[in-house]
C-alpha cells in the first residue's frame, strides 16, 4: 500500500522550492510501487508473439536494455557505474519493501520469467509455463543450463525452496504476491508445478519480479546473510553491498547468457539527492543516472544524453469514495473534470509526462478504448453543472509533505478546484505516513503516485479489492468486483483483455480515483561511454542487463 | 670593566667607561583616539657597567613607557619612536628587526614588573616558563635549561626549588612570585636590568626583602640596572645616579646623594618635600604638589612644570628649557643661570647625614 | 583526573535515559509505522495487522520503551526492522563516514578560524580585524548545504577539481578518501571555523592584554611561542568549547550536507530510519549520536584542567 501513495518519483526541483527542500526532497521519498506483475498471464505468453496459450517462447539471451545502436564497440573489461535515486532496504529479494528495488535485485539474481522492457512477460529461468485447464496449477519447465554463484546447479527442488520461503514468510512484502500459490510439486528436475487454489492470470509476471527471484539452496540452509552477501545465479555476483549506500558487482563468468554481463563490473550508487546525482554525471563520476523532468536542460547542457520512456506509472488523487461528500458520484465526477491536466504537464513536468484518465496508458494492451487519456476532458463548466443545486464542496487531501514536485503540484490542483468552486484543503503529511493516514480513513483523499506494475491484477489488488490495506472505503462496487476477480480468473488473453477493460471502464465512471498524469522516465547517460540506453516502460526501474561501456 | 658596586656617586665612572645603555634624544608618540601626542620629548641618559641608575617620576612622568622603549615592548599598535636612539651595548636597537630584539630580550637586557600576580602565564609552570627563556637563548637542552632554572629559583630565595619549580603560579605568594619573575629575569645573566616598580604591589614587609634580593643578585652579577620608581626612598636605596623625569622629559639628572641633598629641580625638590619621611627635615612641612600633572598632548609651552612651580617666572612660560649642567647635576631649570631672584641652591640636607636610611622607613606612598 | 572523569561518565548515564527515552516518545507519538511499509503493496489489512503485532507495535508505548531499554543495557541494540541488519553493525558501516566527515569539518575550523582569530584579534580595530568579522559573519549566516552546492558547481563541475559526490574509504585509495573529503568538509567546517575565529578573537584580545604577555615579549621569545604558546593555551578555553559545541551540529549538519554530496553515512542513514519508523534504528543513532557528543563533552571538559590549572586543583 503504502507504495502507491508515496510519490515514486524524484522531485523535480523547481525554481521556487527553496534550497533545502531541493536537498532533502529526494531523500524524503522513496517507495514506489511494487506490484507489477500483471501483464502475462494469462493470455499467456500472450503478449509476446501474440500466441495464444500460456506458452512461452524460447530461450535466448534475455531482453537487453541495451537495444545496442552499434558504435564505438564494448569494453568487455569496463566498468559501469550508475547511480540511482533508491536504495533498498535488503538485497534479499523477499525482504524488499519497494518495487524499484528490483533494480539491484535482476543483476544478482535470475527470476523464474523476465519482464522485458516493455512490460511484458518472456522467459528466463522458465522456458515455458503452462496452466492446467481448470487453473489448478501452473507448471514451468526450467532450464538445465543455469548453475548458482555458489556452484549449486539450478533445478525444480530449487525452486520449490524458494517458492516455500516465500510462502512461509507471511510478514514478506511480496507474500501477497502469491496468494493463489497452496504448494509446490517438483516433477522432474526440470519441471516444476505450482498448485494453486484458483487460476491466477498474474502469476506469470509476478515470478519476473522478487518472489520469482531464485535464491541458491545451498546459501538459504547454509545462513549466508542475504540482507547484503549474494545467493543468486545472475549475470553478476553481488561484490560489495552497503545498505542504503552501494551495491558492486562482478560478472558471473559461468553465466548462461554471456551476452547479458556486458561489463566486468557494475556499480550502483543510492544517492537520494537529485541534483547530487547530476553533479556526478557532470563530474564524470558515473556513466549513468536516474533524471528527474527538472534535470533534462540542465543534463543536455552539460553533454549527457538523454534516454526518455512513457510508462505505466501515474499520478492520481485518490479518493476515499466512502468518505463525506465524496460519496456522491458526481462531485467526484466534478472535481475529475476541474483539472487542465496539460497544465499540470506543462507547469510541473515540463512536458515529460501525458495527461492521464485512467490508470492505465493509452499505448498498454490493458487500456480501455472508452477511456482515453482525454476522458476527464478539462471541462469547468461541466463541473459546475455537475455542482449545480449542491451544498459547496469541500474535501481534504493529503500529500507528502516536502517533497516535490508534491507541494507545488497540490497547489496547482488547490487553484484549479476552486475556479470550479471547490475548497480543497491540502495537507502536508510525513511520507511514510501517507498511506496509514489514508487506509485507516483520517483524510478524503491523497496525491501521489501508482502504477509501474507489469500486470493489471496487481494494480487491481493494491487499489480496488475490498480488502487492500489501501483502500480505505473497504468496499468495492459489486461490478467492479467481479470484473477485477475476472481479470484474474481468465488465463485466455482476449477474455483477460475484456475483463481488464471493463474494470477499467467501471473505474472511470464511478470516478473511484482521478488520475492526473503519466509521469515518463527519465535516464541521462553519457553518450562517449554508453553507446545507447533505453530505460523501462514499466516504471522508474533502472534496467542494466546487457548494458555496456565502451 | 666593572664597576665598584659600593661606589654611591658613579657619575665619573659613567662619564669614562663605554656605557650599557645610553639613550640619547628619545621621542615617543602615542595615538589617542583623535590624535598623536608626544609622550617622550628628548629623554636622554646613560648606564654604566655596574651602574644602578634611578628613574623616578609621578604617573604619566614617561618612566615607565621609556623603560618599554627600551624593551622594544611599546603598545605596536598604538605608540611608536620618533627620533632617537637607544644604544645597548653598542647597538642602536632601534635599528634592529623585530626578530633581532628577540634575541637580545631576556638575554642582554631583562625586565621585571611592577604587577608580581599577574605577570607569570597562569598555564604553565613557574619551572617552565623560566626554563623556555633559558632555553631559548642558551640553545641548551631541556635538562640544562631546568637545571639552570631550579638554580636561579634556588639563587632567588626559593626553598625547595626542585620541587617549586613545577607548580604552578597560583601556587605562590606575590612576594614569591617576584622572586620567581626576577629568576626568570637572572636567568641568562643580561648585562642591563630594568626593574619597573619591582616592589609597589608588595606587602610592606615583603617589598624590603625583595629590594634586598634585587641588590644582592645586581651586586652578585654585577650587572647594570635600571629602576624606575615613584619612591624616592627606593630610589636612595638602590641607586647610584638618579634620572627624574616630568611630563616625558629628563627635568633632571643627579647622583643619588646630591639628588636629596641639593635637588637641583624645583620638582626634584617638590617631590622630596612630599614624602612623609621628611616630615622632620629642615623645612620642617610637609608639602604636597599643587595641582595635577599634565597629560600627554596637553603640555604647557615653557617649563613644562611651571604651573606647578613656586619658583615660576614668566620666562618660564615662554619657550622650552634645555637642560644645563650644575656642577656635577644637570637639571632642565632657569633657577641656576638667568633668574636672578632665585635662592642658591642649597643643601636640604647637612653631608653628613645618612639619607637614605631615613628615607628607607618611610611609609611608600605616591608623591601628589 | 580520573575521578573526574569517572564521575563525567556516570552522569552521562541518566543524559543517556532521558535522551532514549525521549527519541522513542518522539518516534512513537508522530503518527504512522513500520506496518504499512513493512507489509508491501500487495498487503491486505489483516496483513498489516499481523505484522504490526509481530513487531509489538500494537503494544503500549511503556512497554515497549521498556523493552528496548531491557535489551540496550546489555548492549543490545536490536535489528532494524527493514534490514533485519543488526543495528550496531548498520551504524557502524556508516559511522566511520560521518565521523570522519565531522573531524575533517573541524580540521577545517581549526585551519581556517585559528589562523582567522588570531590575525583579527593581533589587527583589533583595523581593517583585517573587521574584514575577517565580516568573513565570519557572513559564513554564520549562509546554511552549509548552500555552500556545499556552491562549492560543487565552482570547483567540481566548472573546474572539475575535485569530485562532487561520494566518498571514498580511506582503506580503498587514501588520495581519492582526500579528494572526496575536501568539499564536504569545507561545507561543514566553515560555520565552526567562524565560531572559532570570533570565540578566539574575543578570548585573545583579552589575553593579549594581560601582563604576562608583555612578559612574555620581554624574555625575548619568538613570535610564534608568545602566540601559540602563551597566548593561546590561555585564550583557549572559549574556542574550545564553542569547537564542542560545534561538534554535534557538525554532526546534525552531516545529514544535509551527505545528501548534497551524495555521501552515504550516518545522516542518510538517520533520514531512512526516521522515514521508516524504523524505531530501533532511530533508537541506536540517537543513542550513538549521544555518545559521541557526551565524549566530546567530557574530552572539552578535561582540557579545561589542562588549559587552566586553577581548575584542575579545585
Amino acid at each position: 500500500m503504502a507504495p502507491l501513495f508515496r510519490p515514486d518519483r524524484e522531485p523535480p526541483a523547481s525554481p521556487s522550492t527553496g534550497v533545502l527542500d531541493v536537498a532533502l526532497a529526494p531523500i524524503l521519498r522513496s517507495g514506489l510501487s511494487r506490484r507489477n506483475v500483471l501483464r502475462l498471464l494469462a493470455a499467456g505468453g500472450a503478449t509476446v508473439v501474440g500466441a495464444p496459450l500460456l506458452a512461452a517462447c524460447g530461450g535466448g539471451s534475455g531482453s537487453g536494455a541495451a537495444a545496442g545502436a552499434a558504435s564505438a564497440p564494448l569494453n568487455p573489461t569496463g566498468t559501469l557505474k550508475m547511480t540511482y535515486h533508491l536504495a533498498p532496504n535488503s538485497m534479499d529479494p523477499i525482504k524488499m519493501t519497494t518495487g524499484q528495488f528490483l533494480s539491484y535485485v535482476w543483476p544478482m539474481y535470475d527470476t523464474l520469467t523476465m519482464i522485458d522492457l516493455n512490460g511484458d512477460v518472456q522467459p528466463m529461468l522458465a522456458t515455458r509455463w503452462d496452466y492446467a485447464p481448470d487453473g489448478s496449477a501452473l507448471t514451468l519447465t526450467l532450464r538445465s543450463d543455469v548453475k548458482f554463484h555458489d556452484g549449486t546447479p539450478f533445478d525444480a527442488t530449487a525452486v520449490k525452496v524458494n517458492v516455500e520461503r516465500v510462502l512461509g514468510t507471511p510478514t514478506s512484502p511480496v507474500r501477497g504476491d502469491l496468494q493463489h500459490v497452496t504448494g509446490v510439486e517438483v516433477v522432474d528436475p526440470t519441471t516444476v508445478k505450482l498448485l494453486l487454489n484458483g487460476p491466477d492470470a498474474a502469476l506469470p509476471a509476478v515470478l519476473g519480479r522478487n518472489s520469482g527471484a531464485m535464491v541458491s539452496p545451498k546459501a538459504l540452509s547454509s545462513g549466508v546473510d542475504l540482507n547484503t552477501q549474494d545467493g543468486g545465479s545472475g549475470a553478476y555476483k553481488l561484490v560489495d553491498a552497503k545498505l542504503g549506500a552501494h551495491a558492486y558487482y562482478e560478472r558471473f563468468d559461468g553465466y548462461w547468457d554471456p551476452p547479458a554481463a556486458a561489463v566486468k563490473r557494475l556499480e550502483i550508487d543510492a544517492i537520494a539527492d537529485g541534483q547530487a546525482r547530476l553533479n556526478g554525471m557532470r563530474t564524470g563520476a558515473y556513466d549513468l543516472s536516474y533524471l528527474t523532468p527538472t534535470q533534462v536542460e540542465p543534463a543536455k547542457a552539460a553533454g549527457l544524453a538523454i534516454a526518455e520512456q512513457r510508462s505505466l506509472w501515474y499520478i492520481h488523487i485518490a479518493l476515499n469514495w466512502s468518505r463525506g461528500q465524496l460519496v456522491d458520484p458526481d462531485v467526484r465526477r466534478a472535481i475529475a473534470h476541474a483539472f487542465d491536466r496539460d497544465a499540470i504537464v506543462k507547469s510541473i513536468y515540463f512536458g515529460h509526462a501525458a495527461p492521464a484518465s485512467g490508470v492505465f496508458p493509452d499505448w498498454y494492451w490493458a487500456s480501455s478504448p472508452k477511456v482515453p487519456g482525454s476522458f476527464y476532458t478539462f471541462d469547468p463548466a461541466k463541473s459546475k453543472q455537475l455542482l449545480a443545486g449542491k451544498d459547496p464542496v469541500s474535501f481534504e487531501m493529503i500529500f507528502p509533505a516536502g517533497s516535490d514536485p508534491y507541494p507545488q503540484f497540490a497547489a496547482l490542483l488547490q487553484q484549479q478546484l476552486k475556479d470550479v468552486g471547490i475548497t480543497m484543503t491540502p495537507r502536508p503529511v510525513d511520507i511514510n505516513q501517507l498511506a496509514t493516514e489514508y487506509s485507516q480513513g483520517r483524510t478524503d483523499a491523497l496525491l501521489g503516485g501508482g502504477g509501474q506494475l507489469p500486470d493489471p491484477t496487481l494494480l487491481f489488488r493494491t487499489l480496488f479489492v475490498e480488502k487492500a490495506y489501501f483502500n480505505p472505503a473497504h468496499q468495492t462496487p459489486p461490478d467492479l468486483a467481479t470484473a477485477m476477480a475476472g481479470t484474474e480468473k481468465s488465463t485466455v488473453r482476449d477474455q483477460r483483455v475484456s475483463a481488464v477493460q471493463q474494470s477499467v471502464d467501471i473505474i472511470a465512471n464511478d470516478v473511484l480515483n482521478v488520475p492526473l498524469i503519466y509521469p515518463n522516465v527519465l535516464f541521462a547517460y553519457k553518450p562517449d561511454r554508453v553507446p545507447s540506453y533505453t530505460p523501462s516502460s514499466v516504471g522508474a526501474y533502472a534496467p542494466t542487463r546487457g548494458v555496456g561501456v565502451t | 670593566m666593572t664597576a665598584s658596586p659600593t661606589t654611591h656617586d658613579a657619575v665619573s665612572d659613567a662619564t669614562t667607561v663605554r656605557p650599557v645603555l645610553e639613550v640619547r634624544g628619545l621621542f615617543v608618540e602615542i595615538d589617542t583616539g583623535d590624535q598623536r601626542a608626544a609622550v617622550l620629548s628628548d629623554v636622554g641618559f646613560s648606564i654604566a657597567p655596574g651602574e644602578t641608575l634611578g628613574l623616578v617620576g609621578e604617573s604619566g612622568s614617561g618612566k615607565t613607557m621609556t623603560a618599554k622603549a627600551i624593551m622594544g615592548l611599546l603598545p605596536r599598535l598604538t605608540a611608536r619612536v620618533t627620533g632617537g636612539e637607544i644604544v645597548l651595548d653598542g647597538v642602536d636597537l632601534l635599528g634592529l628587526s623585530t626578530k633581532q630584539l628577540r634575541e637580545i630580550r631576556g638575554d642582554t637586557v631583562a625586565m621585571i614588573f611592577q604587577e608580581p600576580m599577574t605577570s607569570l602565564n597562569p598555564a604553565f609552570t613557574v619551572g617552565d616558563q623560566i626554563a623556555e627563556t633559558v632555553r631559548r637563548h642558551r640553545g641548551v637542552s631541556k635538562k640544562a635549561a631546568w637545571a639552570r632554572t631550579v638554580e636561579v629559583l634556588s639563587d632567588v630565595g626559593i626553598a625547595a626549588a626542585e620541587r617549586r619549580s613545577r607548580s604552578y603560579p597560583h601556587e605562590f605568594s606575590g612576594g614569591m612570585r617576584q622572586r620567581v619573575m626576577i629568576a626568570m629575569a637572572l636567568c641568562c645573566e643580561p648585562a642591563l636590568l630594568i626593574a619597573d616598580e619591582p616592589t609597589t604591589a608588595l606587602d610592606v614587609t615583603v617589598q624590603a626583602q625583595v629590594l634586598d634580593l634585587i641588590r644582592h643578585m645586581r651586586e652578585a652579577l654585577g650587572m647594570a640596572m635600571l629602576f624606575v620608581t615613584h619612591d624616592l626612598g627606593v630610589i636612595a636605596d638602590v641607586s647610584d645616579r638618579v634620572v627624574v623625569m616630568y611630563a616625558g622629559q629628563v627635568v633632571e639628572q643627579s647622583g643619588v646623594l646630591d639628588l636629596f641633598r641639593r635637588p637641583a629641580h624645583p620638582y626634584t625638590e617638590a617631590l622630596l618635600n612630599s614624602m612623609p619621611g621628611v616630615e622632620a627635615g629642615p623645612r620642617g612641612t610637609l608639602l604636597s604638589i599643587p595641582g595635577q600633572p599634565p597629560a600627554a598632548g596637553d603640555f604647557p609651552v615653557g617649563c613644562r612644570f611651571h604651573q606647578r612651580c613656586g619658583y615660576a617666572a614668566e620666562e618660564c612660560t615662554t619657550a622650552g628649557i634645555p637642560l644645563t649642567v650644575v656642577g656635577a647635576q644637570e637639571t632642565r631649570c632657569l633657577l641656576h643661570t638667568d633668574l636672578p631672584s632665585r635662592p642658591p641652591l642649597v643643601d636640604l640636607v647637612p653631608e653628613d647625614e645618612i639619607v637614605p636610611e631615613v628615607l628607607l622607613d618611610a611609609e611608600p606612598r605616591e608623591p601628589r | 583526573m580520573t575521578r573526574l572523569v569517572g564521575k563525567r561518565l556516570l552522569a552521562v548515564v541518566p543524559v543517556m535515559l532521558i535522551v532514549s527515552l525521549l527519541s522513542f516518545a518522539l518516534v512513537a507519538l508522530v503518527p504512522g509505522d513500520a506496518a504499512a511499509t513493512l507489509g508491501g503493496p500487495s498487503a491486505t489489512v489483516e496483513q498489516i495487522a499481523a505484522i504490526r503485532a509481530n513487531l509489538g507495535l500494537d503494544e503500549p508505548i511503556v512497554t515497549r520503551y521498556l523493552g528496548w531499554l531491557g535489551h540496550a543495557v546489555t548492549g543490545d541494540l536490536g535489528r532494524s526492522l527493514f534490514s533485519d541488519q543488526p543495528v550496531l553493525g548498520a551504524i557502524g558501516e556508516r559511522l566511520p563516514v560521518t565521523l570522519t566527515l565531522a573531524v575533517g569539518a573541524l580540521v577545517v575550523a581549526v585551519v581556517l578560524g585559528l589562523p582567522a582569530g588570531l590575525f583579527a584579534a593581533l589587527n583589533r580595530g583595523r581593517w583585517q580585524d573587521r574584514t575577517i568579522s565580516a568573513g565570519a559573519a557572513g559564513s554564520l549566516s549562509v546554511p552549509n548545504y548552500f555552500v556545499g552546492m556552491v562549492l560543487i558547481i565552482v570547483v567540481s563541475v566548472s573546474f572539475g577539481w575535485l569530485p562532487a559526490t561520494g566518498y571514498t574509504a580511506f582503506a580503498a585509495d587514501p588520495a581519492e578518501w582526500f579528494r572526496h573529503l575536501v568539499l564536504p568538509c569545507i561545507a561543514l567546517g566553515l560555520v565552526p571555523a567562524a565560531v572559532l575565529a570570533r570565540q578566539l578573537r574575543g578570548a585573545l584580545v583579552g589575553v593579549l592584554a594581560q601582563d604576562y604577555m608583555r612578559t612574555a615579549e620581554a624574555k625575548g621569545l619568538r613570535g610564534d611561542q608568545v602566540l601559540l604558546k602563551h597566548a593561546l593555551k590561555n585564550a583557549a578555553i572559549a574556542p574550545i568549547t564553542a569547537v564542542g559545541t560545534q561538534f554535534a551540529l557538525v554532526l546534525g549538519g552531516s545529514v544535509v550536507v551527505e545528501q548534497v554530496f551524495g555521501i552515504s553515512g550516518l545522516g542518510a542513514l538517520v533520514i531512512t530510519a526516521v522515514q521508516q519508523r524504523d524505531i530501533p534504528l532511530i533508537q541506536g543513532i540517537v543513542i550513538v549520536a549521544a555518545v559521541l557528543v557526551q565524549v566530546v563533552n567530557i574530552a572539552v571538559d578535561l582540557s579545561y584542567g589542562w588549559l587552566n590549572p586553577r581548575v584542575r586543583v579545585a
